[in-house]
């Protein structure tokens, strides 16, 4: 009974964690995106508008499908990259294996205002890039000054280092005998790679994904400092209603509709995976 | 010969793990390769399985030299200690997976995944996962897998060594039905000497990554070539000593003298194994009027452990122990009670002290 | 509005997050912690009460680039105050700090444009008495009470803001490129000749209300009388303005390079020729022409203040909080007023700052500073249209948001 009473008061730390910082802030965004504002007031009357701005004014529209492409894209890159990095540490890193992975942490010492800017400063017009083209006599490369393709760069670069520590650690709990079991019975290295790491792997990759996929959607920053005059992205537009329109209701819809893409994202892939085809058993490794 | 390693040796660093192994196996032979930890035997099986390549030497399996061909090719499949089955795929799926490889139309894998599933007992666990299996099961399921593609030859790392000994003895059984049964040769790697002598026709004794001796099981156990076969098949007690002058006995250590089976050169050091079944025991009551003098020792019986039809003694003798075990149809001792135990020069095996047999 | 930063070092630390307006570190999260700020500040309020008696503390809502630590240690120690600031980017946050219960956490308040007076219609700030604040008299003739009227209440005449730094948006250019009178047009930030090499800043409001003079003159409409019966104001514009505004800035986006952040950025875009012209306060103008003259770069940079058709421009502001009592506090505001805007103090704010101040202070300045801080220019203030608050922030934002999709 006792132990019973102790294990409640346990679930109840982290449910009261969720509570607070989590599920009370998101009824207070609901509640606030059906109100409105006026002129950098907040209107307490009970209406779908922002919803419906969202959904006919075309604009909001335009920029959650640049940023679900922007997130598709970059976290595929992302992934792409990872793998191969994380494996060439699983492979060839020996002891050195810790110190690489904590290596690609370093970025995260600083701010992401800080690597945004250090990114700015190396694909801008006067940037290390472009200085060294111009030095060498070649044309500056446009296309990486204040365009999307600069800012899923800057994205890549801000979310590379999470992705490939998550899929080196799905690497490292992947029993790498399991590729000799597959070559032994008849599987050819790639074959291999598709009967057996990858499936067991998927869980961390998607994971991977996911966890660069959901703070690409919201991304502000680096739309903003990266993306030029064309590269508003869904997360940029919201911070505008926040900070500089005062629209904070019209926002908060954003919000919501940021929160349910998100979790839409997530269930697709989600649903997609059958958990005990990825070798996942939910109690660690059996 | 089926399977023929030819000069085979394998370095780590400066380190060789494999040294110059030369050795033939049957077509339809069980063989094993025994050893303790660090030996060598597992990475000698992997040079086989093409799981690593030698640095020097040839592999040939069926007459082909296949050193430079990579595992999926080689047409041999494998048993592992740790099973290393498919965690993502059902029982049916990973038994099914060798001849997915192999391509064979969906009719032919259910038919010999049927047929897998049936020479296993796996009835019933076809659609579970392996962390739903027993170890037992588990170890059924590797099994078949090795089993199903028909490979030219079984691979076994140490497939028992995971199951409790019950089981463990149940399966020895079987593999060794198994592979009589489909006529490939297994090659079975243990540290396990009770598993290699119950199931193998030939044991190789793998020391240092060098073969000590590969012969038949009988011939290992019965007549040791070296003291390292000796001490480490069977269980036996040793003494070290020296070849007296007339060169009929040795003294050992202990002050014993003890008859040579042959005549030796005077002054030789020597080592002496006998096997702990071979001591055979009389009460010491005096009725054995030469019961003190040579290979006869006089003991106390310190402790009796009972092992079903055998009793295993621990006998002091001086200040040292020696192990005796007898058949529970021969008279029992018990603790206390004084012995006289009997060494027959036919049953010790007697080596230089470098470990071989002397010429 | 704009210094937040002593201009010598604004190049090396201007970092986003103290980019005037930029919103930057605004997120919902700031709202939501302004919201659960409000509802704690209204259940607290019946048991805080300012104290009527002389103050200990002195607590400003400010713009970081005018502490001039010296001169408030100095105000400190006379009068036996502490004084704490609180910063802000824009006015709307400053707004919206007063707003859920701010006017009791301060006591100071500054603000620019038409902000003051929708502060005062709120009941956010409070009246102030120029005859206790005696360095008013250094003010410069525009901005005295009897011609700048913006801080003044119509109905009963008292006063309830001291003017402080002022500044236009006009544009910064390179002269080597653009001809003169070229620049003096705001057609200059649409000219096609000058694709990829323009930018503007990311201020959706300036953005909006420069362009709408631009359209406003085309349409002929910013001498006719206005559906409202008040002159023009390019912060309240037609919804035919509008649209025409929205057509003009999607034309606009492809001659942009980018929309600067700050600026530093700025300053590099023009000094490495990236681009030829962008509108701005004139702080990245006033250090381009002070590194010329050090010999650092070679490139000419023209500033023009006001373009023909109008142009944008702000008056900072000091103010105090509808929570200040009168007696001691008021007492105590009015003179920390009147210390920030000595001409000795201004001159000081006028070097840190980069802007230009509403005090007379030629009289301290050598002729290069008097025309680099266009202390012979203020009378062009009376051609500028103020910072103000968008006639709709819901329109304007909508207008930006399509833009910004197209």
């Amino acid at each position: 009974m006792k132990g019973r009473w102790a294990g409640r008061a346990l679930l109840g730390v982290p449910t009261v964690f969720l509570l607070a910082l989590f599920v009370l802030p998101l009824l207070s965004m609901v509640v606030l995106s059906f109100w409105r504002t006026e002129n950098y007031h907040i209107v307490q009357d009970w209406n779908l508008g922002n919803y419906i701005t969202l959904a006919t004014g075309g604009a909001y529209v335009t920029f959650l499908i640049r940023s679900l492409v922007m997130a598709g894209v970059v976290s595929l890159v992302c992934i792409l990259i990872a793998w191969p990095v994380s494996y060439a540490i699983i492979l060839y890193g020996g002891r050195y294996r810790l110190l690489l992975t904590l290596a690609f942490a370093v970025p995260f010492l600083t701010g992401e205002v800080l690597r945004v800017i250090a990114l700015q400063g190396l694909l801008g017009p006067v940037g290390l890039i472009n200085a060294v083209l111009m030095a060498l006599g070649s044309a500056p490369l446009r296309f990486i000054m204040y365009t999307n393709v600069a800012s899923a760069i800057g994205l890549v670069y801000l979310y590379l280092p999470i992705v490939v520590t998550v899929i080196y650690l799905s690497l490292l709990n992947f029993d790498a005998r399991l590729i000799d079991a597959a070559k032994i019975f008849g599987a050819s290295p790639l074959r291999a790679f598709v009967e057996v790491t990858w499936p067991l792997n998927l869980f961390g990759t998607l994971i991977g994904f996911v966890l660069c996929f959901i703070p690409c959607l919201s991304a502000t920053l680096v739309p903003r400092f990266l993306g030029g005059a064309n590269g508003t992205l869904y997360g940029m537009a919201m911070a505008q209603q926040f900070g500089e329109s005062g629209t904070w209701a019209l926002g908060a819809a954003m919000g919501v509709v940021l929160f349910l893409t998100s979790i839409i994202a997530v269930l697709l892939v989600g649903m997609r995976v059958d958990l005990r085809r990825t070798g996942f058993t939910g109690f660690g490794r059996g | 010969m089926y399977i023929t390693l030819d000069g085979v040796s394998r370095q780590y660093d400066s380190i060789w793990a494999v040294d110059r192994v030369t050795m033939g196996i049957g077509k339809n032979e069980f063989v094993s390769l025994l050893g303790p930890s660090g030996s060598g035997k597992t990475t000698l099986l992997r040079i086989i399985a093409g799981l690593e390549k030698p640095t020097t030497g040839r592999v040939l399996i069926d007459g082909e030299d296949v050193t430079d061909l990579p595992p999926h090719k080689r047409g041999v499949a494998m048993v592992f200690q740790e099973f290393l089955l498919f965690p993502h795929r059902t029982v049916s799926e990973n038994l099914a997976f060798p001849l997915r490889m192999m391509k064979l139309p969906a009719a032919e894998i259910a038919e010999r995944v049927a047929w897998v599933v049936g020479i296993l007992s796996l009835g019933g666990l076809e659609k579970r996962y392996p962390n739903q299996l027993s170890g037992g099961q588990q170890q059924r399921v590797a099994l078949g897998r090795g089993l199903v593609g028909r490979p030219k030859a079984l691979l076994l790392d140490e497939p028992l060594a995971n199951l409790d000994r019950e089981l463990r003895q149940e399966m020895e059984v079987e593999i060794r039905r198994h592979q009589s049964a489909l006529g490939i040769p297994f090659i079975y790697v243990t540290h396990n000497q009770e598993e290699a002598l119950s199931m193998s026709d030939r044991i190789a004794v793998v020391r240092k990554g060098r073969i000590e001796d590969f012969a038949a099981r009988t011939d290992i156990y019965d007549r040791p070539k070296t003291a390292f076969i000796a001490q480490f098949v069977g269980r036996s007690n040793r003494f070290e000593g020296t070849v007296d002058a007339a060169g009929r006995h040795v003294a050992t250590r202990c002050g014993t003298i003890l008859a040579l089976p042959a005549p030796l050169t005077a002054g030789h050091a020597v080592q002496l194994f006998i096997k702990n079944e071979k001591l055979r025991l009389a009460p010491d009551d005096g009725t054995d009027g030469a019961s003190h003098g040579a290979n006869r020792l006089a003991c106390t019986v310190k402790d009796v452990i009972l092992r079903g039809a055998y009793a295993d003694y621990i006998l002091a003798f001086g200040d040292r122990e020696l192990n005796a075990s007898r058949p529970r149809s021969e008279r029992a001792f018990l603790s206390g009670e004084a012995v006289i135990a009997h060494l027959n020069p036919e049953d010790i095996d007697l080596f230089d002290m470098d470990g071989e047999r002397p010429s | 509005m704009k210094p937040h930063e002593p201009i010598s070092a604004g190049v090396s630390q201007d970092t986003p997050d103290s980019t005037p307006r930029a919103g930057l570190s605004v997120g919902r999260r700031t709202v939501l912690k302004t919201i659960a700020a409000g509802a704690v500040a209204s259940l607290a309020a019946p048991y805080i009460r300012p104290a009527s008696a002389a103050p200990t503390q002195l607590r400003a809502l400010m713009w970081e680039g005018y502490l001039l630590p010296d001169v408030i240690a100095a105000f400190e120690e006379k009068h036996g105050v502490t004084f704490s600031p609180t910063f802000f980017d824009g006015n709307s946050e400053a707004y919206n700090k007063l707003r859920v219960g701010g006017t009791k956490d301060f006591d100071l308040v500054q603000a620019d444009g038409f902000w003051p007076s929708l502060y005062f219609r709120e009941k956010l700030i409070r009246t102030v008495d120029y005859a206790k604040i005696p360095a008013t008299q250094h003010l410069f003739p525009v901005f005295k009470p009897a011609e700048f009227k913006l801080l003044t209440d119509a109905t009963t005449g008292s006063d309830f803001g001291v003017p402080f730094c002022w500044g236009s948006y006009g544009t910064t250019y390179n002269a080597d490129v653009v001809p003169a009178e070229k620049a003096a047009s705001i057609e200059l930030l649409f000219d096609p000749a000058y694709a990829g090499r323009l930018s503007t800043s990311a201020r959706f409001e300036e953005n909006i209300a420069l362009a709408g003079i631009l359209v406003a003159t085309r349409m002929g409409t910013i001498d006719k009388p206005r559906p409202n019966g008040k002159p023009f104001n390019p912060y309240d514009l037609t919804d035919e303005e509008l649209a025409g505004v929205e057509k003009l800035l999607i034309e606009q986006k492809p001659l942009l390079l980018t929309r600067y952040q700050d600026n530093a950025t700025l300053a590099q875009l023009l000094e490495s020729g990236a681009i030829v012209a962008a509108p701005e306060f004139a702080q990245t103008y006033r250090l381009l022409l002070a590194k010329k003259a050090k010999g650092e770069i070679d490139t000419t940079f023209a500033h023009t203040l006001v373009p023909k058709e109008g142009g944008l421009g702000w008056v900072d502001t000091w103010l105090v909080s509808s929570g200040v009592p009168d007696g001691a506090t008021l007492d105590v505001c009015q003179s920390f007023i009147d210390t920030m805007i000595t001409p000795e103090t201004m001159k000081k704010v006028a070097l840190a700052s980069g802007c230009s101040t509403t005090i007379d202070i030629r009289a301290l300045s050598t002729p290069e500073e008097q025309a680099l801080y266009l202390m012979d220019r203020t009378g062009e203030l009376s051609k500028m249209y103020m910072f103000d608050q968008p006639s709709s922030t819901e329109k304007w934002e909508r207008v930006w948001s399509r833009m910004q999709a197209a």
